[in-house]
């Protein structure tokens, strides 16, 4: 799709499929490409995880207020949030557990991600962490537009702060309460007790309040 | 272990739950008991209360899970893993198809003359009667407006507003047990959603038909023991 409205549109699309269950799905998906990328320099599979750097990605993916832990109690790295949001974000909510998650998958792509974000952010002017909130922004940008062949892998990688974020999906029992992801949406999470009495309980509305809104 | 059966279904959704009641339902019109009906699923039995409202990414591993394509650039599938598959995890809104759907024409200007895309066996008015057995059967019913949810009525009021019509959509949920907590899609806790567990499957089962979980199918292949029938006869 070309054009403004075309890519808007694709960014949509792209959005939808980033639940728990299309995370899975872009995961298996971007495989091959980190593949690739691995063969090219199969030194890369020793790369040590990077915490700091997908914090970063994450951050800027979903981005939060600073903060030095998680909703689980779990360190933040002081540079990862670039801290344009005054609510949590994504780091905050916990994504990097989800990253790690066994069930996620994403463990296997990580080394090719981080290499390939590297060859990114140099042009932009450096890692990706020591960037701004519009310089890694820029990076991701063009990481995920129609012209990547790889975008996939970014796809990938984004849809797992959706997750954490949209989903609680790192906790058991996701609430308003221990989940900021769904604070901060206005989402109760479980509610074992439901909403039996909590019906519309009339007939279309057609009366309007003094404000204009609908009775 | 050879094992025979006359009629062997791979999966417990909607198509196979319904394959073997229907068949269940032919067996003993003929006096045959339908023990030889055998269902084979994936997934587990789960009772409606070993779900959880949560998508905790170890929870949703057990009632959904990844089919991946080994061909190409082959789809990624989600599906329901579990004995009714997706109609545990379904939203059960049973509305039947327009007829414009039935109706509906194709036309891709390299691919020959524009055709309309169902056989025109299937129409609507065709369906019809089959839509109605599938109601009975999945027990759907149209909340009245007191059970509509809070979120639903004020929406129906905004569209009502705008010049839009709304009405409610008929659900195979039994509105009595429903506690309107939209948790639909990670098993209803609450044994509201009428899945094929509590119609076609129970039946099937309580027919005779055998339906084992934890069975995955991972081939299938032309037997050659004695007495199947050769190839093209």
């Amino acid at each position: 799709m070309k054009g403004p409205i075309g890519l808007e549109l694709s960014r949509r699309d792209f959005l939808r499929d980033t639940s728990v269950l299309g995370a899975a799905a872009l995961i298996a998906s971007a495989v091959p490409v980190a593949e690739r990328i691995l063969a090219a320099d199969p030194a890369l599979a020793a790369v040590p995880t990077d915490e700091a750097t997908m914090q970063a990605f994450a951050d800027t993916i979903i981005p939060g207020r600073k903060a030095a832990t998680t909703d689980l109690g779990d360190e933040i790295h002081p540079d990862a949030i670039a801290g344009v949001d005054d609510e949590p974000g994504a780091v905050e909510a916990d994504v990097m557990r989800l990253y790690h998650h066994p069930l996620t998958g994403f463990d296997a792509l990580e080394p090719a991600f981080l290499a390939d974000l590297s060859t990114r952010s140099l042009q932009q002017g450096g890692p990706f962490l020591g960037l701004d909130f519009e310089q890694r922004s820029a990076v991701l940008l063009q990481a995920l537009s129609f012209d990547n062949p790889d975008r996939v892998l970014y796809e990938a990688a984004a849809a797992v702060p959706f997750t954490a974020f949209c989903a609680a999906a790192v906790h058991e029992t996701g609430t308003s309460k221990n989940a900021s992801g769904y604070r901060v949406m206005g989402y109760p999470g479980a509610a074992p007790q439901g909403y039996r009495r909590y019906s519309y309980g009339r007939k279309l509305a057609r009366d309007f309040t003094k404000k204009g809104y609908l009775k | 272990m050879a094992e025979r059966v006359d009629v062997c279904i791979v999966g417990s959704g909607f198509g196979g739950s319904i394959a073997a009641w229907r068949l269940a339902e032919l067996y003993r019109a003929a006096d045959v008991d339908p023990k030889n009906i055998l269902v084979l699923e994936r997934g587990p039995r789960f009772k409606h209360t070993d779900f959880k409202q949560s998508m905790y990414i170890g929870h949703l591993s057990n009632i959904y899970s990844l089919i991946q394509s080994t061909q190409g650039t082959g789809a990624q599938v989600v599906v329901a893993n579990g004995v009714g598959g997706g109609s545990n995890l379904y939203l059960a809104a049973s509305l039947r198809a327009p007829r414009e759907t039935f109706e509906r024409r194709d036309h891709h200007p390299d691919d020959g003359p524009e055709r309309r895309m169902w056989p025109k066996e299937l129409s609507r008015g065709a369906l019809n009667p089959y839509y109605r057995r599938a109601e009975r059967a999945l027990r759907v019913e149209r909340p009245r407006w007191n059970q509509v949810s809070k979120s639903g009525g004020l929406w129906a009021a905004t569209l009502n507003a705008a010049g839009y019509t709304c009405d409610r959509v008929p659900c195979a949920i039994d509105l009595e047990l429903c506690q309107n907590v939209k948790w639909c899609h990670t098993g209803c806790i609450y044994g509201a959603k009428n899945t094929v567990n509590t119609n076609y499957l129970g039946a099937a089962e309580h027919a005779g038909v055998s339906v084992r979980p934890a069975r995955e199918v991972q081939s299938v292949r032309r037997s050659t023991a004695d007495g199947c029938p050769a190839p093209g006869k």
